[in-house]
This record gives C-alpha cells, structure tokens and sequence, in this order.
C-alpha cells in the first residue's frame, strides 16, 4: 500500500524519527523505546505526527508502545488502522 | 539582558542512571546524594543508578525524594562551574520545592523531610480514591473546559490539573469518569494519554492531603527568596517566606498553572531557561508555550559544557568586549550640557578604561575578568551621564557582551 506521494511509510515514519532524534541511521526493527532514545513525550509527538501524515485518529486503545516501538510496528500500526478506517 | 530562569521537573522524570557523569565528574553532586541519604537514612545513591531498583524508584515517596535531590545536586554543579545567577525560578508540581530550595527559602534538609511526608499524605488520600491522571494533547484548553463541564454536570469528579501549554492539559478525576470524558475528548480530536498515576493530583479530590499538609509545612521556618520564585497554583511570584504554606499546601488541589506561568516569565523579558534536573520534560513545554526562550537541560557533563559554551564569555573574547564598551561609550550621543559632569562622569572613566585597552593591545598580555567588569561598569556609569535613552542603554549594553554573560 501506497501513500498520496507514493512514499512507503516506512520511509515517512523513519524519516519523521531521524528528524528528530540525532540519530546517523536507524534500522526498521530498532526498538526505540527499549533504547532509551526516546521516551512518552516522543511518542505523543509521534502519534500527532501519525494522525497528521496518514489522515487516521489514535485512541487510547493504540496507546500500547508495542505499536510504536520501532519503525515497522509504527507502520504496521498505520496499515492496520488505514484498512480498519477505510473499511 | 535577557532575563534567565531556572525551571525544576516534577515526578515522571526520574529515570535509573539519571545524570550519572555529574555524578562522576563532580565530587558536589555525590556529596548532595550522600547528605541525602544522610538525612533520610536511606541509599539514595542506590535509587539513582541501580537498575534493581527501577521498581523502587518509581513510588512515589522515592521518586520525589529522589528528583529534589538530583535538582539541588544538579543546581549545585551548575553554580559552581557556570554561576549564572537566575531571575526566576520555577518547578513542575514536586520541583516547586526544589525551586524554593534553590532559592534559599527552604533548607534542603527541611525539603527532604517535607517531599517525603508530602508522597505519604498524597499516598494515603489517594489510596481511599479509584482515581487518575490523563494527559489531553493536541485540544485547545477551552474545549477540554467545556468537555469537563459537561462531565461533571452529568455527576462525574473530573477536574483540569495541569495547564501545561495552550494544546497540552493534564485532567485528574474519578478513574471511570476520565474514562468516559477520554472517548468524547478523542472525539474532538485529542489525544489522551494516560500517566501512570495512583491518584486524581492537584484537583480537589485532594483536600484530604492538603489539609494534611499544612501543618507539616507549618513545623519548618522559611528564608525570604534569593530570586523570583513563581507559584505553581497561580502563577504569582511567592511574596516572601509567608506564601511558602498556603501556596504549599494549596497547590494539592489546584491545576499548575505552568502556561500562565510561562507567560509571566515572557510579561518579564525572559529569553533563557535552564532545566536544573534529569531529562528534558520542561524544555519540552516551553517549546509548546513560546519560541522566545531558548532550554538547555543539565542531565549530563555534555549538556554543562553546552550551557557553558553557549551562554558564558570566554576568556579569548575579553578584548574585544573591553574595546566594545568604548566604542559604545563614545558612539552614543551626549545630552548632557554640564561640563563638570561631563567631564568628571564621563571623560575621565572613557580615558581610564582606553589606557587600559591600549596597555593590553600594546603588551600582547591578555585581560583578566576585573578587567572586563571594570569596561562593564564604566559604560553603565557613561551611559546615563550622557543622558542616553534607557532603552538605547540596554541596546549598548546587550550589543557589548552579544548574548553571552560574565559571570563575575
């Protein structure tokens, strides 16, 4: 699944957590959390982010940081919630 | 000059191994947290940095033990090796205490004791309430006002317990409650977020504690500030040693008021803060208030040198500085139509300080730190002999030093 500027999400939401955390790399399976990197301010930062860029709404039921932890379960997370919304 | 404010954290931004190279580096930090651990008989060098005692850490009657301590530590540090003397100073919630610590007004023994009797009298109230905290980010305040309205009109406790910035609030109230209003402020847009907190703080809910706490804050003697401290309850400065029980005790039931907060900080010609404590939770919330101060944090060396770098004059620039205040003493037009004067407030303290600069270029020796003061003094000393406008003198004397400080 493709976004409206054909980007992958991977690719958004990595570039959106190398914006703003100094990181030199960042490998899509990285637990962010569990590093220390980043902590809840972040991911409400992210959240907003997620809301913003893929048009879905996170409620407290997303709220889980196993849905945020790295780049791919952020976009899993996204795809699951763009077919749920969608459907 | 912009004005400088010290900024505390409250409960949330403790974490294991919190500014563990200041206490490496600094042999003032590790003393803090020994008479800490002195006064509380308690390993409180065990609580920062043990990774057993992550668990420990967390409860509240150590966790706020435990941030006061790394505040004051960390404040120590930053006034021995930087020693920039703040207008204001201000805490989240429990770093209202480290803010009233810094500032001399109450004794860093006393404010142990205190933050410890104040996690048990909050423990103990809260313990008879199923409540909790959420934060509500990303809904301007008036509509999370209206949503709470509503609630409690329907028969539910809930109460705003924290105005953190126009888009960020925190909501404290019955656990069920929060529940229901979350679903209609994620209706409107909001992001909640639950903290994970054993009790509805600062809202009413509260009354027992902060009757509780009265008194315990009545057993200790307060000194009158050194700087401005702001009052969480209501955003006022704390008029002398007499606000310290009420604003205290008061605070339990009230919302920090950290926006309106914030905002005096701006009203006074802030431009600068400095986190004293670990991470960065306050930085954070200015950012989301204002883009007219500038945060530094103060968890590790690095974060010091940065503060250090940035803010503080350094020895290499001394010359120049010098060479910058007569220039500023001679470029600024004279009103003054008294000779005398003229000659005796002006003339002769320019000439003072340009026999000086010309010895240092001459000589190739470098200034020393008097000298610079001494350049300083004479141009706040020309200035207004001169009859030069008073904003014009702060353009001078902000332009001689840029934006950095001497820090005498």
């Amino acid at each position: 699944m493709r976004t409206e500027n054909s980007q992958l999400p991977q690719d958004i939401i990595r570039g959106y957590i190398m914006d703003n955390v100094s990181l030199p790399d960042l490998d899509d399976n990285f637990d962010i959390f569990d590093a220390g990197i980043v902590n809840s301010l972040f991911a409400i930062e992210l959240m907003t982010f997620l809301e913003k860029a893929f048009s879905i709404k996170v409620t407290m039921e997303d709220l889980d940081m196993e849905n945020f932890k790295s780049v791919n379960a952020t976009s899993d997370f996204v795809l699951q919630k763009k077919g749920v919304q969608s459907a | 000059m912009k004005k400088i404010a010290l900024l505390f954290p409250g409960v949330g931004s403790q974490y294991v191994g919190m500014s563990k190279s200041l206490y490496d580096n600094f042999p003032i930090f590790r003393e803090t947290v020994d008479q800490a651990g002195d006064i509380l008989k308690m390993d409180v060098s065990q609580l920062f940095f043990s990774p057993e005692k992550k668990e420990e850490l967390n409860k509240l009657e150590n966790a706020q033990v435990v941030l006061l301590t790394a505040s004051i530590a960390t404040y120590r540090v930053f006034m021995q090796e930087i020693g920039i003397q703040p207008h204001f100073c201000m805490g989240h919630s429990l770093g209202e205490y480290s803010a009233l610590c810094a500032a001399g007004v109450i004794r860093f023994p006393d404010a142990l004791k205190l933050v410890r009797d104040r996690a048990l009298v909050v423990n103990e109230a809260a313990a008879r309430i199923d409540g909790t905290m959420m934060w509500v980010v990303n809904l301007d305040v008036e509509i999370l006002e209206e949503v709470c309205r509503d609630v409690s009109e329907e028969g539910g406790e809930i109460y705003i317990s924290a105005y953190d910035s126009p888009a960020q609030a925190s909501i404290s109230g019955v656990t069920g409650v929060l529940m229901k209003a979350a679903k209609k402020l994620e209706e409107k847009g909001a992001i909640v977020y639950p903290l994970k907190l054993n009790g509805p703080f600062h809202c009413p809910l509260m009354k027992e504690a902060s009757d509780k706490m009265k008194p315990l804050l009545q057993q200790y003697n307060y000194e009158k500030p050194g700087y401005t401290v702001i009052a969480n309850r209501n955003a006022v400065p704390y008029k002398g040693a007499e606000s310290v029980v009420d604003n205290l005790s008061l605070q339990l039931i009230s919302p920090i008021r950290w926006k309106a907060s914030v905002d005096y900080l701006l009203e006074q010609g802030t431009g600068t803060a400095i986190e004293i404590g670990p991470k960065n939770v306050l930085k954070f919330l200015m950012a989301k208030n204002t883009d007219a101060v500038k945060t530094y944090t103060t968890d590790s060396v690095k974060d010091m040198e940065t503060i250090s770098n940035e803010m503080l004059l350094d020895e290499d620039e001394y010359l120049n500085v010098i060479g910058k205040c007569l220039g500023a003493a001679v470029s600024t037009r004279n009103r003054c139509h008294d000779n005398n004067v003229y000659e005796e407030k002006v003339i002769k303290p320019y000439r003072e300080v340009e026999a000086l600069y010309n010895k240092f270029v001459e000589s190739g020796t470098p200034p020393g730190k008097d000298h610079v003061k001494t350049a300083v003094r004479m141009l706040h000393a020309v200035l207004p002999a001169k009859e030069v406008p008073r904003d014009e003198q702060e353009y001078w004397y902000d332009k001689v030093v840029g934006n950095k400080i001497i820090n005498f």
